[in-house]
C-alpha cells in the first residue's frame, strides 16, 4: 500500500478477522434539522469525524465541516430536489475522494469526479482522497529540471522547474490565464499532464479555454477540474483539492505533472463563505483564522518525489488576483510566503501595450538558476541586470538628458531588448527558440536591424532553429555559426 | 740595324715615366682596391665565422628546445591521459549513479503498477464475490432465517459491553421509547415479541415498536433508535464489508 495514502478506519467498521462471526452491529444515524446556503446542519451522528462524507437519504451527499456537542455541520456536495429536513443521514467511514488515472486526460470533470463534457463518466480505476498530508521531507528530492512556459521573460529570467509552485499575481484582466494557457500549450510532446482547474469562473471563459486547448490538441494530456461561479459554494471550495487529488496520482507513479490553480482568491472566498455560514469565527477580512494554513496544506503537496517513490514532479501555478495593484494585501502575502517565487502582471505595463505585462522588477523565481538549462543560463546571464539598468536609464530621457554615446548604446539595447520580450498569445517558444534568441542578443547581431522587423525576424529564426539538428547541448560555436547563416538567409 | 742612342735613351725615359704614370695611376689605386677588397673579404669571413658560431649556438639552444617540448609533450601527454582518465571514470560514475537511480524508480513504478493491478482485480474480484453472495443469500433468505437472526439480535444485545448498553438506554430514553423496526420479511408475532422483551429487558421500561418492511435486509432485522441503529440483516452486514474493502 502507497505509504502515502493513509487508512481512515472508523470505529464501527473493523476488516474481516479470520475468527469472524456475524454479531450484532450498531452504528449511528442523524437526521437533517436544516438546509440552507450550501451547509445541512445533522444532529445526531457522535462519531462523525472532519472530512468525513455524510450519505442523506435521498442520494445527496455532504462533508463534515464543522463538529457541535449536539449537531454536525456538513457542506453539500451535491443537492437533489428531494432534499429536506428530516431526512436521515448516516456516516460512510471514509474521506472524499475521486476517481484518478489517465481516463480523466481529455476529460472535463467537477471536483467529484463527474462528466461535465457530455461524454460518459470516466471509468477510472484508482482513487485519490482529496485530502492527504504532503510528502515527508526525506521523501522529497531537489528541483533540478527546468519546465519551459514558452514565455521568453519567464524561461530566462524567472525560470521555473518541475516542482515547483510559482504565484501569477496582478488584476484582473492583466492576461494571467493566457500565460497559464500557452505553458499548458508549451507541454506538448514534454511528457507532462496538465491539469487546469477552474474555480468560480464564468461558463463562457470556460468553454474559451476547453475551445483553445481544442483548437491547440492539448487536449490529449490536459484535464480540466470545474467548479463554476454557481456551483455550490462546497464545490468551489473542493475544486483545488480535487485537481490535486488527480495530480498526486499521476506524481506517485512516476509522471511530471503542472497543475493550474485559477483562481486562489475565488478560492480563499468560499471557504470565509462556508466558514462564516458554519459560524466560525471571523479573522482579519472576515476569514476564519486557518485560511493560510488551507492554501500552504494544498501547495504543499507539490513537489519532486525523489527516485525511492517513482521520482515523478508536480508543479503547481496558482493564481491571485490582486485589486488596484495591491500585492499587500492578505491573501496576496500569504500565497507569496508558501510560493517558490511569484510573476508579477502589472497593470502600467499593460497600459503601455507591452504583453505579456511581467515586471521584472518584482518577479523572482526562488529555485532559479538551478532548474535553468546550463546553455540557457549562461546566456540569459547578464540579461535581467541590463535591462533593469535601461530601466533606470530610460526614466532619464523623459528629462531630455544629452547622453554620452555609451549610454546611448545601452538605452538602444534595451529598447531591442523589450521589443524581443513582446510575445502574442498562444505562441510559446521551444527551448532552442530561446537559446537562438539569446545568442543573436548577445552577440548584438539584431541590433542593426529596424526594430519593427525584429518580431518577424525572431518567428523565422525560432522556427529554423527547431527545424535544425541543433540541441542545447550542440557547442557554442555551431549555434553562431547557424544563426549568422540563418541572418544572411533571412 | 743602326742604334740611335738617342731614340733609345727617350725610350727608356718614355718607359720609365711609363712605369712611374702605371705606378702613380694605376698600380696605386689597384694596390688600394685589392687592399679594401682583402679587407673586405677578411671582415665578411669573420662575420661569417662569428654567424657561423651564433647558428651553431643557436642550434644547439634549439636542440636543447626540443628535446624539453618532447620531454613537456610526453608529460602533459601523461597527465592529459591520467585527466581524460579520471574525467571518464567520473562520467561512467555519473552515468552508473544516473542509471542505478533511474533502476530504482523505475522497480518503484514496476511495483506500483502491479500492486496496482493486484488491488484492481482484487476489487473486481471482490464485487464479483458480493454479487454472488448477495444472489445467494436472496435464495436462502426467508422466515427461519429471519428467525434466527431475530434470535441472534435478542442474544447479542444483552452480551454487548457496558458502554454500547449505555448508549442504546439514553437513545431510548431521548426518543421515549419510540423505535422503527425495518424487517426483510413480514414478521410474525413471536418475533414481534422477541424483541420486544430484549429491548424491555435492556432498558427496563416498555418501547413503542413501529414495523416497517425494507428487501434491502435480504434476511434479517433493522432497530432505528433515533441516531442509533441496531443491525442485525444480512443486507447491511455485506455493506458493512464492501464499503470498507472499497475505501482500503
Amino acid at each position: 500500500m502507497n505509504k502515502l495514502i493513509p487508512k481512515l478506519v472508523p470505529s464501527n467498521l473493523i476488516p474481516i478477522p479470520e475468527d469472524y462471526q456475524m454479531s450484532l452491529r450498531i452504528s449511528e444515524q442523524g437526521q437533517v434539522i436544516s438546509i440552507g446556503d450550501g451547509i445541512v446542519w445533522i444532529e445526531g451522528l457522535p462519531s462523525a469525524m472532519l472530512d468525513e462524507v455524510i450519505y442523506l437519504e435521498d442520494g445527496s451527499r455532504a462533508l463534515v465541516f464543522l463538529l457541535d456537542t449536539k449537531k454536525v455541520g456538513a457542506i453539500l456536495l451535491e443537492q437533489r430536489t428531494s432534499l429536506a429536513s428530516g431526512l436521515r443521514a448516516k456516516r460512510s467511514g471514509h474521506r472524499l475522494d475521486i476517481g484518478v488515472g489517465d481516463a480523466l486526460l481529455g476529460r472535463v470533470i467537477d471536483p467529484l469526479g463527474r462528466s461535465l463534457d457530455g461524454n460518459p463518466e470516466p471509468e477510472t480505476k484508482q482513487r485519490g482522497q482529496l485530502e492527504i498530508s504532503s510528502p515527508a521531507i526525506l521523501d522529497r528530492d531537489f528541483v533540478s529540471k527546468p519546465l519551459y512556459t514558452g514565455n521568453r521573460i519567464i524561461d530566462t529570467q524567472i525560470p521555473i522547474g518541475k516542482g515547483q509552485r510559482q504565484l501569477i499575481i496582478g488584476d484582473g484582466g492583466l492576461g494571467k490565464s493566457s500565460l497559464v494557457i500557452d505553458t499548458i500549450l508549451r507541454q506538448k510532446n514534454e511528457d507532462v499532464l496538465c491539469i487546469y482547474v477552474s474555480i468560480g469562473q464564468t461558463r463562457s471563459s470556460i468553454a474559451t479555454v476547453i475551445d483553445t486547448l481544442d483548437r491547440h490538441n492539448a487536449m490529449s494530456y490536459t484535464t480540466l477540474v470545474v467548479s463554476e461561479a454557481n456551483e455550490l459554494t462546497g464545490c468551489r471550495y473542493l475544486a483545488p483539492f480535487a485537481g490535486c487529488a488527480i495530480a498526486e496520482a499521476w506524481m506517485q507513479r512516476g509522471r511530471d505533472t503542472l497543475i493550474i490553480y485559477d483562481d486562489l482568491s475565488q478560492h480563499a472566498q468560499a471557504y470565509r463563505e462556508l466558514s462564516l455560514l458554519l459560524h466560525r469565527p471571523p479573522g482579519r477580512e472576515a476569514y476564519p483564522g486557518d485560511i493560510f494554513y488551507l492554501h500552504s496544506r494544498l501547495l504543499e503537496r507539490s513537489t519532486v518525489l525523489s527516485p525511492d517513490l517513482g521520482g515523478g514532479s508536480m508543479t503547481a501555478l496558482p493564481i491571485v488576483e490582486t485589486k488596484q495593484g495591491e500585492i499587500s494585501s492578505y491573501i496576496p502575502t500569504n500565497l507569496i510566503s508558501i510560493t517558490d517565487g511569484q510573476i508579477y502582471l502589472d497593470q502600467k505595463l499593460f497600459a503601455a501595450g507591452i504583453l505579456p505585462c511581467i515586471d521584472l522588477t518584482r518577479s523572482v523565481s526562488r529555485i532559479g538558476g538551478k532548474a535553468q538549462h546550463p546553455a540557457i543560463k549562461k546566456e540569459a546571464g547578464r540579461i535581467r541586470l541590463d535591462y533593469l539598468q535601461f530601466l533606470e536609464l530610460e526614466a532619464f530621457t523623459r528629462f531630455g538628458t544629452k547622453l554620452e554615446p555609451a549610454m546611448e548604446k545601452k538605452l538602444q539595447r534595451g529598447q531591442l531588448l523589450r521589443k524581443i520580450l513582446r510575445q502574442d498569445r498562444l505562441k510559446p517558444v521551444s527551448d532552442l527558440g530561446q537559446l537562438t534568441w539569446l545568442i543573436a542578443y548577445n552577440e548584438q547581431w539584431l541590433d542593426n536591424y529596424p526594430i519593427n522587423d525584429i518580431p518577424t525576424m525572431l518567428n523565422s529564426l525560432e522556427e529554423r532553429a527547431e527545424n535544425s539538428d541543433l540541441s542545447l547541448l550542440t557547442p557554442r560555436e555551431k549555434w553562431l555559426s547557424a544563426i549568422k547563416n540563418w541572418l544572411v538567409s533571412l | 740595324m743602326q742604334l740611335d742612342p738617342l731614340t733609345f735613351g727617350f725610350e727608356i725615359l718614355n718607359f720609365l715615366v711609363l712605369l712611374w704614370l702605371l705606378h702613380r695611376f694605376l698600380y696605386k689605386p689597384i694596390r688600394a682596391a685589392i687592399a679594401l677588397r682583402q679587407t673586405t673579404l677578411e671582415d665578411a669571413l669573420i662575420a661569417a665565422q662569428t654567424r657561423e658560431q651564433s647558428a651553431k649556438q643557436k642550434e644547439l639552444e634549439i636542440d636543447q628546445l626540443k628535446a624539453n617540448w618532447a620531454t613537456e609533450k610526453a608529460s602533459q601527454e601523461k597527465a592529459l591521459q591520467v585527466q581524460l582518465s579520471e574525467e571518464k571514470d567520473k562520467a561512467l560514475d555519473k552515468i552508473r549513479q544516473a542509471a542505478a537511480i533511474e533502476k530504482v524508480r523505475l522497480q518503484t513504478l514496476l511495483a506500483q503498477e502491479q500492486a496496482d493491478h493486484s488491488k484492481q482485480a482484487r476489487i473486481t474480484q471482490i464485487e464479483n464475490a458480493f454479487h454472488l453472495v448477495d444472489t445467494f443469500l436472496k435464495r436462502l433468505s426467508g422466515l427461519d432465517l429471519d428467525k434466527a437472526l431475530v434470535t441472534l439480535f435478542s442474544e447479542d444485545l444483552l452480551t454487548l459491553s457496558d458502554l454500547s448498553k449505555q448508549q442504546i438506554c439514553d437513545a431510548l430514553e431521548k426518543q421515549k421509547g419510540q423505535l422503527m423496526l425495518e424487517s426483510a420479511h413480514t414478521l410474525g408475532d413471536s418475533a414481534i415479541a422477541k424483541v420486544t422483551l430484549a429491548l424491555n429487558t435492556l432498558w427496563q421500561k416498555n418501547i413503542t415498536l413501529t414495523t416497517q418492511l425494507d428487501s434491502s435486509l435480504i434476511s434479517g432485522i433493522r432497530v432505528s433508535i433515533g441516531a442509533l441503529v441496531l443491525h442485525a440483516n444480512l443486507g447491511d452486514e455485506l455493506r458493512f464489508f464492501k464499503e470498507q474493502l472499497a475505501h482500503e
